[in-house]
């Protein structure tokens, strides 16, 4: 899988409210698939589904243990999505700190005009 | 998700919209900032990074007005970015579209850029919304190769001068 199919199967995975949520359980720790659909009003063949999903994109592992397969986040996972925002974050501020240079430079040479934009104070009485 | 370590650019990406949303605070009025961004002689001033020429080859300034600009980076590359406006209220409002020559054609993204007044400052936020959520995380994956480069470059060009300077 290249980096780019990666992260589209990490987004695709975490596009969904339930997965989500699974991943919150799990950022509290290691739990069994009983325990976790526990508060889910889902089949456990339906919670399976989107544990399947998660281990697909890296973002959970399972145990060996043929019954219980007791499942935990991930850690280095969410790696590549901050990277990739890194990047594009990144791209934004060097962008808008350009604007905000270029803004201070043409404030710096028409001070006055701005400045009588204001109207003027009125005493007070 | 949202990425801002030390930084004044706040990005927010969604998991389940294909949409980017970038704030940031500009330290200028707002009349000053819809200036910088819809005169194409500000334009070319900041838009491109930085020791890139921005030529505006078209800049139809109007609701359904078609803009292109040719960017030429100091090794003689060309990068077309093109859209087209589809809503403008001054000073507040600029919504366009923005397309990528050779790298998305066909795709683009609809920028909606909204300038709030806060005081004598700006703030200054879009929310770019892609086709699709495999679309935005391409084309940001596809933008963001040349601004790391960039960061490697300028590192190069500093770490010259500072070797210059020690010698």
């Amino acid at each position: 899988m290249t980096a780019a199919d990666r992260l589209s199967t990490t987004f695709a995975a975490l596009a969904d409210p339930t997965r989500r949520a699974i991943l919150a359980r799990l950022a509290l720790g290691e739990t069994s698939v009983t325990e976790l659909a526990e508060p889910f009003d889902m089949s456990l063949p339906a919670i399976s589904k989107h544990l399947k999903v998660l281990e697909h994109a890296g973002l959970i592992a399972r145990g060996r243990d043929a019954q219980f397969r007791p499942c935990r986040i991930e850690a280095t996972a969410l790696k590549p999505v901050d990277d990739w925002l890194e990047g594009y974050r990144r791209l934004w501020e060097e962008r808008l700190d350009r604007l905000d240079a270029y803004l201070q430079k043409v404030q710096q040479a028409a001070p006055k005009k701005l400045a009588s934009k204001k109207p003027p104070r009125k005493p007070r009485v | 998700m949202t990425t801002a370590t030390a930084n004044r650019t706040k990005i927010e990406v969604s998991a389940t919209e294909p949409v980017a949303v970038i704030t940031r605070t500009l330290d200028a009025p707002r009349d000053i900032v819809w200036q910088a961004v819809s005169q194409p002689q500000h334009l070319t001033q900041w838009w491109g990074p930085h020791g890139y020429i921005n030529n505006v080859a078209i800049f139809d300034f109007r609701p359904g007005g078609k803009w292109r600009i040719e960017q030429t980076d100091p090794k003689g590359n060309r990068y077309i970015f093109h859209g087209e406006f589809r809503e403008i209220a001054a000073p507040e409002t600029l919504v366009q579209t923005f397309g990528m020559e050779g790298m998305w054609d066909g795709r683009y993204a609809v920028d909606s850029l909204t300038l709030i007044a806060d005081g004598q400052r700006t703030i200054y936020r879009v929310v770019s919304r892609f086709p699709g959520i495999a679309d935005r995380d391409f084309m940001i994956a596809s933008g963001m190769e040349k601004g790391m480069n960039e960061g490697f470059e300028r590192l190069d060009a500093l770490l010259a001068e500072l070797s210059r300077s020690a010698a």
